[in-house]
């Protein structure tokens, strides 16, 4: 009996325990969610308030004007649609290159292709600011500046390397007799890897779906690099040359700045446990 | 017959590794070779031939004011971010880690602002810092009472700095928390128990069983924290642009300075070259340390 109610009282204190920790972890969170709060509420009030009473809320001015002018002003329909393009293309291509080559590296294994993975490799380091200068000039000489074909182009080659890693170290445990079959059917190499190794590599594969569509999609710096004409800005490089134009006219850019975020923010509700989940496998493996 | 059969299909394999190959010699590994070239001569785009100058460039770079505090400033953003970014989130791990009801949504919440782009958080920032009265926390602080806290958080020279330091934790301290959550949920349960038999305390349970085991993760976060450090570009450009004066200018700023208004090729491709080696000088120093460390738990 006296054993008893010892451990419903230790157990009593982990609960209330629990409740404190998760009570002082709500208050902390608040760290994170107040700016949220306050940049919303900031876009739904008129542009006069924004200035002068920046904390405060009133349901009787709510409005959505803020949103329908920014929506105008950053020509969002055509920056989605070239960040839909720049992101998506990019993806695509470093999935199906970056697959294809690590599984050449995997399977052929000679000395030649051992260094060719070691460059790959040792390349992960090196900072995109090592390649910028040289690459402007190749840029301007191949006709790519200022194209959304450059931009696609650099996002997948600084980042290739890291893919080839991630999908190197899955193909190495994918036994080689599982293709055999298909080897000994007459299959050539592409088809062999297409309907039999690609399939089994979907763990590796969504995680780098999902670390570089964050990446590229929130890129700025490539787009600065090699982007001159407002017909190909993407969200984040429109907002910032709406900064310039605006100046600190808060009002008219508290609504770009959501606007920036939403399809992101749309993108980690669904996906939240895929994104954790990438996250942590392409981290534990780099 | 079997060696065409042979050779038709190592072709075939090899044509499998070409794109990638290709555009990763074209596009990434010859312009950075290019660099260290071009670092040793006086090219710039307006000069129709260029000479080897040795390392003059280099010679330079050491002695420009500007570019010295870049560096000074790219160290101090990267120690100190990833100091406390870890500081932060191996607690929170710990806390989250814990049966709470809500686990789950606090986990989203914390990990969020990481998802967002660097350059928008740092406008989102620099509206909530802003030093004008209107600017949101002076207005809090203000409204509190506290009058001798509002500053001028971006503005303020010795400020600007820890400014731009605590946008970048508040932004990726939750990522750091996932990794050390995967971590955590990695060390054996019986550990804990044998302590526990042994009358350890809680605080000596977490200093010789969490803190040891948590050495992978740290590897991971110390580095990658550290690396993205010295590459810090956006959030700056949209919280200070550099400033004041060049009180928070990185070491990419002084490279897109160099190497795009004034057009000195050569000399920004020598700065890169130093950021290169920097970053390699203590990425090997951290990997050393810390592969000691995770040896220990081995």
């Amino acid at each position: 009996m006296k054993s008893i109610t010892v451990s419903t009282g230790a157990s009593r204190k982990g609960i209330v325990g629990n409740v404190v920790l998760e009570v002082s972890l709500w208050i902390l969170a608040l760290v994170i969610l107040i700016p949220f709060y306050y940049l919303v509420v900031n876009t739904l009030k008129p542009a006069k308030d924004v200035v002068a009473r920046p904390m405060s809320f009133d349901w009787s001015t709510l409005s959505i004007d803020s949103y329908i002018k920014a929506f105008q002003d950053m020509h969002y329909g055509h920056v989605f649609l070239n960040n839909l393009i720049t992101t998506g293309g990019a993806v695509i291509l470093i999935v199906l290159i970056g697959s294809s080559a690590a599984y050449t590296l995997v399977r052929r294994n000679t000395k030649l292709h051992k260094f060719v993975y070691y460059l790959f490799i040792s390349s992960i380091i090196v900072p995109f600011q090592m390649a910028i200068v040289p690459l402007f000039k190749i840029f301007v000489k191949m006709n790519l500046m200022n194209t959304l074909l450059g931009v696609i182009l650099v996002f997948v080659f600084t980042n290739i390397a890291f893919v080839v890693f991630l999908y190197y170290s899955f193909i190495r445990t994918i036994p080689y007799a599982l293709e055999e079959a298909a080897k000994m059917d007459g299959a050539s190499v592409l088809r062999t890897f297409v309907s039999i190794c690609f399939p089994l590599l979907w763990p590796v594969t969504g995680t780098v779906i999902i670390i570089q569509s964050v990446a590229f999609w929130n890129d700025f710096f490539v787009q600065i690099l090699f982007i001159v004409s407002p017909k190909y800005f993407t969200i984040t490089r429109m907002i910032y040359a709406n900064v310039g134009i605006f100046s600190t006219d808060w009002s008219a850019l508290l609504p770009m700045f959501v606007l920036g975020m939403l399809p992101i923010l749309i993108f980690y509700v669904f996906m939240q446990k895929s994104i954790i989940g990438g996250i942590t496998a392409g981290s534990v493996k780099g | 017959m079997i060696n065409k059969q042979k050779l038709k299909e190592t072709l075939q394999y090899e044509m499998l590794l070409l794109p990638a190959l290709a555009g990763f010699v074209i596009f990434f590994l010859y312009p950075s070779l290019q660099s260290i070239y071009y670092s040793l001569t006086n090219y710039s785009v307006n000069k129709l031939t260029y000479s080897f100058i040795g390392f003059t460039n280099y010679v330079e770079v050491f002695k420009d004011e500007r570019i010295l505090a870049s560096i000074r400033n790219t160290v101090y953003f990267a120690v100190f971010s990833t100091l406390l970014q870890n500081a932060l989130a191996i607690p929170l791990a710990i806390a989250l880690n814990a049966k709470l009801k809500s686990k789950f949504l606090l986990r989203m919440v914390f990990f969020m602002p990481w998802c967002f782009s660097g350059l928008i958080i740092g406008f989102l920032w620099s509206f909530i810092l802003s030093s004008s009265d209107d600017g949101l926390l002076n207005h809090v602080l203000h409204q509190l009472g506290i009058h001798f806290l509002p500053h001028n958080w971006l503005g303020d020279p010795g400020l600007a700095m820890k400014s731009v330091i605590f946008v970048a934790v508040w932004q990726t301290t939750g990522w750091a928390m996932i990794i050390y959550l995967a971590n955590l949920q990695s060390i054996p349960a019986e550990l804990y128990e044998s302590v526990k038999i042994d009358g350890a305390g809680k605080l000596q349970a977490f200093w010789h069983i969490t803190f040891k085991f948590l050495a992978p993760a740290m590897t991971i976060n110390v580095l990658l924290s550290t690396i993205g450090g010295f590459k810090v570009y956006d959030q700056i450009l949209a919280l200070t642009n550099g400033g004041p004066g060049y009180a928070t200018e990185s070491i990419t700023f002084s490279i897109m300075n160099y190497g795009f208004s004034e057009n000195r090729y050569a000399y920004a491709s020598a700065l890169s070259v130093v950021m290169l080696v920097i970053i390699l000088l203590i990425s090997l120093v951290q990997l050393r340390f810390f592969s000691k460390r995770e040896d220990n738990i081995a």
